[in-house]
């Protein structure tokens, strides 16, 4: 299995990412600054979030970490990330910090959308995932 | 064919109604559906009142949603264990508990939900669609049932 990118200009991320040979898929649920595992519906400590952007989206990819993991990826395992933000003018803080755990040799496919709202009052950020990589 | 949940915390997966991710082996095939609101899963273009009159009862909106799926899953040979991913777009998150009990009858019995993802948007393409679910379906391609 390889995961390689097909971007249209050299060096530049993001237009497209090619999945080849045997590989398995995995579909993450909604990645939230909220803990991953949390009552239903959530107590007001679980959905307590900070306000600043930068703190949720720390949160977040606190989150992601955890679920890749367990399901034996890396972040270069990543084909596929949709980014949807309750204020689009926060698009480039957010994504600078995704950048950042990516490092500089990897980054997925990647979408953005401004959405009214997201499950828990305050959350201003969520990441939806598709990652290829082995399956057991 | 491998479709299997994965959670990073399992001792606490009873939490969860939808687990943090599916993960689906190789030498599979994928179902990516169009997004059903609850108007008819066939219906005219440009859109007719008579077909896009709703119910605005959320929990009705759901089920037909719902039912829409079932029926396009059975034509495809697949059932509710098939299905990876579902994306909710709500145009009101207050009725997010709602929503979330409907989809828990249709995967009653089947011991199994998806990888799920939702979001609240301004507005969908039929008048009065209070929602809209979009899913991802998974089988072997040996597999001639579900």
């Amino acid at each position: 299995m390889s995961i390689s990118s097909a971007n249209t200009i050299a060096g530049h991320d993001g237009s497209a990412v090619r999945v080849t040979g045997p590989s398995g898929l995995h579909f993450l649920s909604g990645i939230n600054p909220n803990p991953v595992y949390h009552g239903q519906p959530m107590s007001a400590s679980e959905a307590a979030l900070p306000s600043s952007i930068r703190d949720q989206t720390e949160l977040m990819l606190a989150n992601l970490t955890q679920v890749l993991g367990a399901a034996g990826l890396g972040w270069t395992s990543v084909a596929k990330i949709i980014l949807y933000l309750t204020d689009i003018r926060e698009a480039a803080a957010v994504r600078s910090a995704i950048v950042e755990r990516f490092g500089s040799d990897w980054l997925p496919a990647y979408t953005t959308v401004q959405v009214d709202n997201l499950v828990t009052r305050g959350a201003r950020v969520q990441l939806d995932v598709i990652a290829a990589g082995p399956t057991g | 064919m491998a479709i299997t949940q994965i959670h990073s915390q399992p001792e606490r997966q009873g939490e969860l109604q939808f687990p943090p991710a599916i993960s689906i082996g190789s030498n599979d095939v994928f179902f990516w559906m169009s997004g059903a609101t609850a108007i008819p899963l066939y219906h005219m273009h440009p859109h007719i009142d008579e077909e896009c009159v709703l119910p605005d009862d959320i929990w009705e909106q759901a089920r037909r949603i719902l039912v829409t799926f079932d029926e396009v899953l059975r034509f495809n040979g697949l059932g509710w264990r098939n299905v990876v991913k579902f994306s909710q777009f709500l145009t009101d998150m207050r009725e997010y508990d709602a929503v979330q009990e409907v989809i828990a009858e249709f995967f009653a019995g089947t011991g199994w939900s998806p990888a799920s993802t939702t979001v609240g948007i301004n507005a969908l393409s039929a008048p009065g669609a209070r929602m809209e679910i979009d899913v991802v379906a998974a089988k072997s391609a040996t597999d001639q049932g579900v």
